[in-house]
């Protein structure tokens, strides 16, 4: 529901911003001699706010990264069934006994309430998974960004034409109706309905769906981008003395285009964070055992939860808001990083 | 905008979660009342056994529910919209209850008791429970005088012929099969040969097979003896259809009907209102009664939602009760705990017993000694968590639930009363003394939020035991079509049962004798034990049901500590609410929510 | 005008048309049969197959699609359940309704869910979104937006069980949120729906106002409006009588989109809120494996989506005069 703002709105501003873009850079190398790169990692550093909200960010992905060493030091796992191996601490439907789900110096966060997890580790694993998501849509819609709308931009004609239609084709898809639909379908072609459905066939499908319906917006400015830089004296310079399309493509576009990709890709991930949350909350996503930030939040929807220990939802859900605040905050020091004319 | 502003809405991000995080606590889980006492009161709460009545017990009027006054209008809290309302096509519980005051049947079930527990069968439209003189092969019945359709038509034995043909028709598919298969003499769905397009195309049963020599007369001729037939004939699935109103598939939406109230309206999807039905005669009728005026059903209530509105108690909401919404599991312990509100609750089993199906027809699971090991194992607290705690399943010991004649309360083979969490040790121990430590066990699970919940608690239960748990998940609309292929790859998988009326001749045999092994059927172990089969096949003969319930339960025990090929789980319960201002609130075993027929209005 | 909305429509149609045949495609990708859902409890390959034939699933799929085209146009009395006006999607596998008529009927649920909180965030979220822009670099300005980043940046399926916990299991304060028709009891049907409302527009208000915000402070950026304040014209009246207007045309653009995937079911808050409306009634169709319904509402959502888009640009002609429809 909400991720076509995001990335709309996202995308209105940076068409703006991706244009004077390259110029201001090149005059910036003439006066200081450092290049953009430089100048950009300077003025990012100057920005607490994004700095801060990197080392937020940097330690979500740390701890993803690091959840199987923490568990092991912590000295617990998020499979344990706990209900069944302490069952003083719960009474017969799971619920723990202790105020607010059994918080303590035995469990950090508590238990879930069912089965009774450690929620600890539940957390730290789930954002393992959904990081590991996240991250690989991002990269397959960036690439395909990259493919699909510098083609479309810089070919024009009839490529131009028909990838602009399937754009609009795919833009007209309710796309989380169409999540829905087609998990089921996607996890069966993977697997016969008979066996076992490992947990990569469901992040792989998670992947691919939201691939599918996630590139466009991306896509589209991009093309925009690549239909500007076409019309510009260098490019032109590059076909006079001869230089292949695809040289050109590689050379001279795909530079240019780091910036509005860069500043993109940051707005993205946490969307499709929320987004795979959103299908496994939805319960088409990642289930039950495997860790999940989603499928707590499907856990913490049911009755036991709500009626029982609201203190549970406030993990899933504050790590997620903490997480997405931050990502967001880094979104926009990067692109003022870029681009510090931009009024925001 | 400005740094310095972005700098003070990161601080203010912080502030603002760390406020969110202050509200959230909350208190921790406890059960209601002492479970000790409520076992023995389950205990008591159990079906005694039922005789079939003859033409004294079957002549109406019905004895009147103490207490009860006419008139008014009930509120009724639904949480399922009817998708069927014609008999032939009504086998869930939400319709059967429904059905309950609009269709009538050749037979039914008379309550004995005022609590719920005690029942007869008798004739409904027929005079009697049915006659037979061959053991159950030839059963004949005989209509009252004065049964009519709401149209003011008489129901006459052409009525009954045409609702057991149609029958046959090929759009009457949901409904239960049990008459079809007697009268051809078939297995699955091979009786639809008999007839198969149902009385529509002029061709009917042959007079061998249902004979109506006159208008209030029918006789059913069977090839092998029955003697269960007045059971079958009370199911809803059984009830008459007029011929002269029969609009086939639309009949479904607007039935004609022949009980105490009349579809007034019916909005599918949102509210129906019942009304009386004027054509109805008390006096043909031992089992209703017709104390309300009006019935306004209405669908889409959930069960917090229904549990809420009748616990609050106000307003219409005092008239108010749901045939079979339970009491929510969040509400259910704060609700039995709370002797007012407990007052206006009953509380009974479901017809259900959950039991974990051992697959007899993988090599590995030959060995008697895995499946002790699996039945020692078996953790059953995963399963009463699932489903809401000890208020809402029991902890089973054998496979006849407490609303079949025959339970017997101190069965308990594997000691799950007394370790529900499974004894992992000794399980151990029988696993290393077959050899098996570490053996592969498929554990094909049904994907629902239950399902996910209890299977993955129950893996890690066999885990300990030594086995190398592979859980497979199976999409819930199609599981029990999975599980009931011959040559599925689950191990073990687990099933609800329940009996279509209350003799074990509905759950035993169709569930174990090893002749009805066959994709689809429901001998989910695929066991095929002659001990077991011999035993169905005598004790199907024995026409006194009280004595074949005692046979019944003696085999029970033979299969769940002999065979093990099931390890049974547990006994599914509910607890209804209704407003403080209905009267004749009981809970009826057979049909396993609140009796809809003795209602009224204090 | 004309000509651009003709086109429009044209190539909604073709869009919807394209769409119908990738859903179709998607179903008959599903492992799942509807047959085994209406099967009953004693099924066999028998029935199966004799509810394949009843549902006409033994066809080839191209002919099955034409026969649906066929329906959706011109209507059908071929069914058994009874006859199908056009737009015609069938009966449901599950519930034997007329799909049609069931959209029609949820849809009441979604539309007053997604009215009420529109109106709720527009005058929530671009009030506090001008009101920052109009004091910016204030305390006000600083509270909203970092007010605004939080709250944004919050899910429905977080905050939904929050507020129902909170709200309705813990206190007691409201009734479970539920749909009463509004002709019927106007009272219920406020209150029924008061919490969906006030969640969805949480989030949506806190996104307008970032984009309210960040919009007319790009406005009051502008030449003409920098002219009109050169010519001595006052703050505020330069505020309300020129540059809001422009600020208005990104957010037109977002509010359509907004709406139309709204009115074509708001999956996740319906889900959360139990509330039946199409939302709903999508991943109900999805878990049935309901071909007909789960086309009816895909082509309706998609339907909504399109409708709102063309809105939205021919909207452009009335806000924005430079705009020229061709």
């Amino acid at each position: 529901m909400t991720s076509p703002i995001d990335i709309e709105g996202g995308g209105t501003s940076v068409v703006v911003d991706g244009e004077p873009g390259p110029e201001t850079k090149g005059e910036a190398v003439k006066l200081d001699g450092r290049s953009p790169g430089q100048l950009m990692w300077l003025r990012f550093r100057r920005d607490r706010t994004g700095v801060i909200s990197a080392y937020v960010v940097g330690f979500f992905f740390l701890v993803g990264l690091l959840a199987p060493l923490i568990a092991k030091l912590y000295g617990k796992n998020p499979y344990t069934v706990y209900a069944d191996e302490r069952p003083d601490l719960f009474d017969s439907a799971g619920v723990p006994v202790q105020p607010n789900g059994g918080i303590g110096g035995d469990f950090w966060f508590g238990l879930e309430p069912g089965n009774g997890y450690d929620v600890f580790t539940k957390l730290i694993y789930g954002i393992r998974t959904s990081l590991m998501i996240s991250v690989a849509v991002t990269v397959a819609v960036v690439v395909t960004g990259i493919l699909l709308g510098v083609a479309a931009g810089y070919l024009g004609g009839r490529t131009d034409y028909f990838i602009g239609r399937v754009i609009d084709f795919l833009l007209a898809f309710p796309a989380q109706l169409f999540f829905i639909a087609s998990m089921p379908v996607v996890v069966s072609l993977f697997v016969s309905p008979r066996d076992e459905t490992p947990t990569y066939v469901r992040v792989v499908a998670l992947i691919l769906v939201q691939w599918f319906l996630g590139w466009m917006g991306l896509g589209r400015i991009l093309r925009g981008t690549a239909l500007a830089l076409r019309e510009r004296e260098f490019i032109e310079a590059a076909k006079v003395s001869g230089a292949s399309p695809w040289r050109i493509i590689r050379k001279e576009i795909l530079p240019n285009i780091v910036t509005p990709l860069l500043v993109q890709a940051t707005y993205l991930l946490p969307n499709f964070v929320t987004a795979e949350a959103g299908l496994s909350f939805l319960g088409v996503g990642i289930v039950e055992p495997t860790p999940d930030w989603g499928q707590m939040f499907s856990k913490a929807s049911t009755q036991l939860v709500m009626q029982n220990d609201i203190t549970y939802m406030f993990f899933p859900g504050v790590s997620m808001i903490i997480f997405v605040v931050a990502f967001n905050l880094l979104g926009d020091s990067v692109r003022d990083a870029f681009d510090p004319k931009t009024a925001r | 905008m400005s740094r310095g502003g972005r700098h003070a809405y990161g601080a203010l991000s912080v502030l603002a979660a760390g406020a969110l995080v202050l509200t959230g606590c909350s208190k921790g889980g406890s059960d209601s009342g002492t479970d000790g006492k409520k076992d023995q009161e389950n205990a008591k709460r159990q079906q005694a056994s039922i005789k079939f009545g003859g033409a004294a017990d079957s002549t109406g009027p019905a004895a009147p529910v103490p207490g009860a006054k006419t008139g008014g209008t009930m509120e009724v809290l639904q949480r399922d919209s009817y998708a069927h309302l014609d008999p032939g096509q009504i086998y869930v519980s939400d319709q059967m209850s429904v059905a309950q005051l609009l269709h009538r049947g050749l037979t039914g079930y008379k309550a004995t008791t005022d609590d719920g527990s005690g029942h007869e069968v008798v004739g409904d439209l027929a005079t009697d429970s049915g006659t037979t003189t061959d053991g159950g092969k030839t059963w004949k019945y005989t209509l009252k005088d004065g049964i009519k359709f709401q149209d003011g038509t008489p129901i006459t034995s052409k009525d009954i012929r045409h609702s057991v043909e149609r029958l046959f028709a090929p759009f009457i598919n949901q409904g239960p099969t049990y008459l079809q298969q007697w009268l051809a003499n078939a297995s699955g769905a091979a009786y639809r040969k008999l007839l198969p397009d149902g009385p529509y195309k002029g061709k009917h049963l042959p007079s061998s097979v249902l004979e109506t020599p006159d208008d209030k007369t029918i006789v059913f001729h069977f090839k092998s003896p029955h003697p269960d037939l007045p059971y079958a004939l009370a199911m809803s699935g059984y009830a008459v259809v007029s011929e002269k109103g029969d609009t086939k598939q639309r009949y479904d939406k607007a039935p004609v009907v022949s009980g105490p109230y009349k579809i007034q309206s019916f909005k599918s999807g949102k509210s129906m209102v019942l009304v009386k039905n004027p054509s109805w005669d008390a006096k043909t009728d031992p089992i209703r009664h017709q104390y309300v005026d009006q019935f306004n059903i209405t669908f889409n209530q959930q069960y917090e939602t229904s549990t809420k509105a009748l616990l609050a108690d106000s307003g219409a909401d005092q008239t108010g009760l749901s045939f079979n919404n339970q009491v929510d599991a969040g509400n259910l312990s704060q609700v039995l705990k709370d002797p007012k509100m407990k007052s206006r609750t009953v509380s009974g089993y479901q017809p259900y017993v959950g039991q974990m199906n051992i697959n007899m027809s993988h090599p590995a699971m030959k060995d008697k000694t895995v499946r002790e090991a699996i039945a020692y194992a078996l953790p059953v607290t995963p399963f009463v968590r699932a489903y809401g705690g000890t208020d809402a399943m029991e902890v089973a010991g054998g496979l006849i639930s407490p609303t079949v004649s025959g339970y017997d309360p101190s069965f308990d083979p594997w000691g799950k009363k007394k370790k529900p969490a499974g004894d992992p040790d000794k399980a151990r121990e029988l696993l290393k003394k077959a050899g098996k430590l570490n053996m592969k066990l498929t554990f094909g699970y049904i994907n629902t939020p239950e399902g996910q919940q209890y299977s993955t608690a129950m893996a890690a239960g066999l885990k300990k035991a030594g086995f190398d748990v592979q859980r497979q998940e199976i999409p819930s609309e199609t599981y029990y079509d999975q599980v009931s292929k011959l040559n599925n790859n689950y191990d073990i998988f687990h099933t609800a049962w329940g009996a279509d009326w209350p003799s074990a001749s509905t759950v035993l045999p169709p569930l174990y004798d090893g002749r009805v092994i066959a994709d689809g059927a429901q001998n989910y172990s695929q066991v095929n034990d002659p001990k077991i089969n011999s035993e169905i096949d005598r004790i199907n003969k024995i026409t006194d049901p009280v004595k074949s319930a005692a046979e019944w339960e003696k085999l029970d025990q033979y299969i769940v500590k002999d065979v093990v090929n099931v390890v049974p789980t547990g006994y599914y319960k509910q607890t209804q609410i209704a407003g403080s201002k209905v009267g004749g609130l009981v809970y009826d075993d057979v049909i396993g929510g609140v009796d809809p027929r003795r209602l009224f209005i204090k | 005008m004309l000509r651009f909305l003709v086109r429009r429509f044209i190539g909604a149609v073709v869009i919807l048309f394209l769409l119908s045949i990738v859903t179709f495609l998607l179903f008959f990708g599903v492992p799942r049969d509807p047959a085994l859902l209406m099967c009953g409890k004693t099924c066999n390959p028998d029935s199966i197959a004799n509810i394949h034939h009843v549902l006409g699933l033994d066809k080839p799929i191209t002919e099955q699609y034409w026969i649906f085209l066929h329906n959706l146009v011109l209507g059908s009395n071929q069914f058994a359940q009874g006859p199908c006006p056009a737009p015609c999607f069938g009966y449901s596998y599950h519930t034997n309704e007329q799909v049609w008529g069931t959209l029609m009927d949820r849809l009441p649920t979604t539309v007053s869910l997604t009215l009420g909180a529109a109106v709720c965030f527009l005058i929530v979220g671009l009030g506090t979104g001008l009101l920052a822009a109009w004091r910016r670099g204030t305390l006000i300005d600083k509270t909203a937006t970092a007010g605004a980043m939080v709250i944004s940046s919050l899910q429905i399926y977080f905050l939904g069980p929050l507020a129902l916990a909170i709200l309705v299991y813990q206190t007691h304060w409201f009734d479970k949120p539920a749909y009463n028709d509004f002709t019927q009891d106007p009272a219920s049907w406020f209150t029924g729906l008061i919490i969906p409302w006030v969640i969805l527009s949480t989030i949506f208000a806190a996104q307008y106002t970032r984009m309210a915000r960040s919009s007319m402070i790009e406005q009051l950026q502008e030449e003409h409006v920098r002219t009109a304040r050169a010519k001595g014209m006052s703050r505020g009246y330069v505020f309300f009588r020129y540059a809001w207007r422009g600020s208005l045309i990104p957010i037109v653009t977002i509010f359509g989109i907004d709406l139309g995937s709204l009115f074509g079911g708001a999956i996740i808050t319906e889900y959360t809120f139990g509330l039946p409306g199409l939302g709903n009634l999508a991943v109900q169709s999805v878990f049935f494996s309901d071909l007909p319904l789960l086309l009816g509402v895909m082509l309706f959502s998609a339907s909504m989506i399109l409708l709102f888009n063309i809105i939205v640009d021919a909207a452009y002609a009335f806000i924005d005069p430079r705009v020229r429809l061709s």
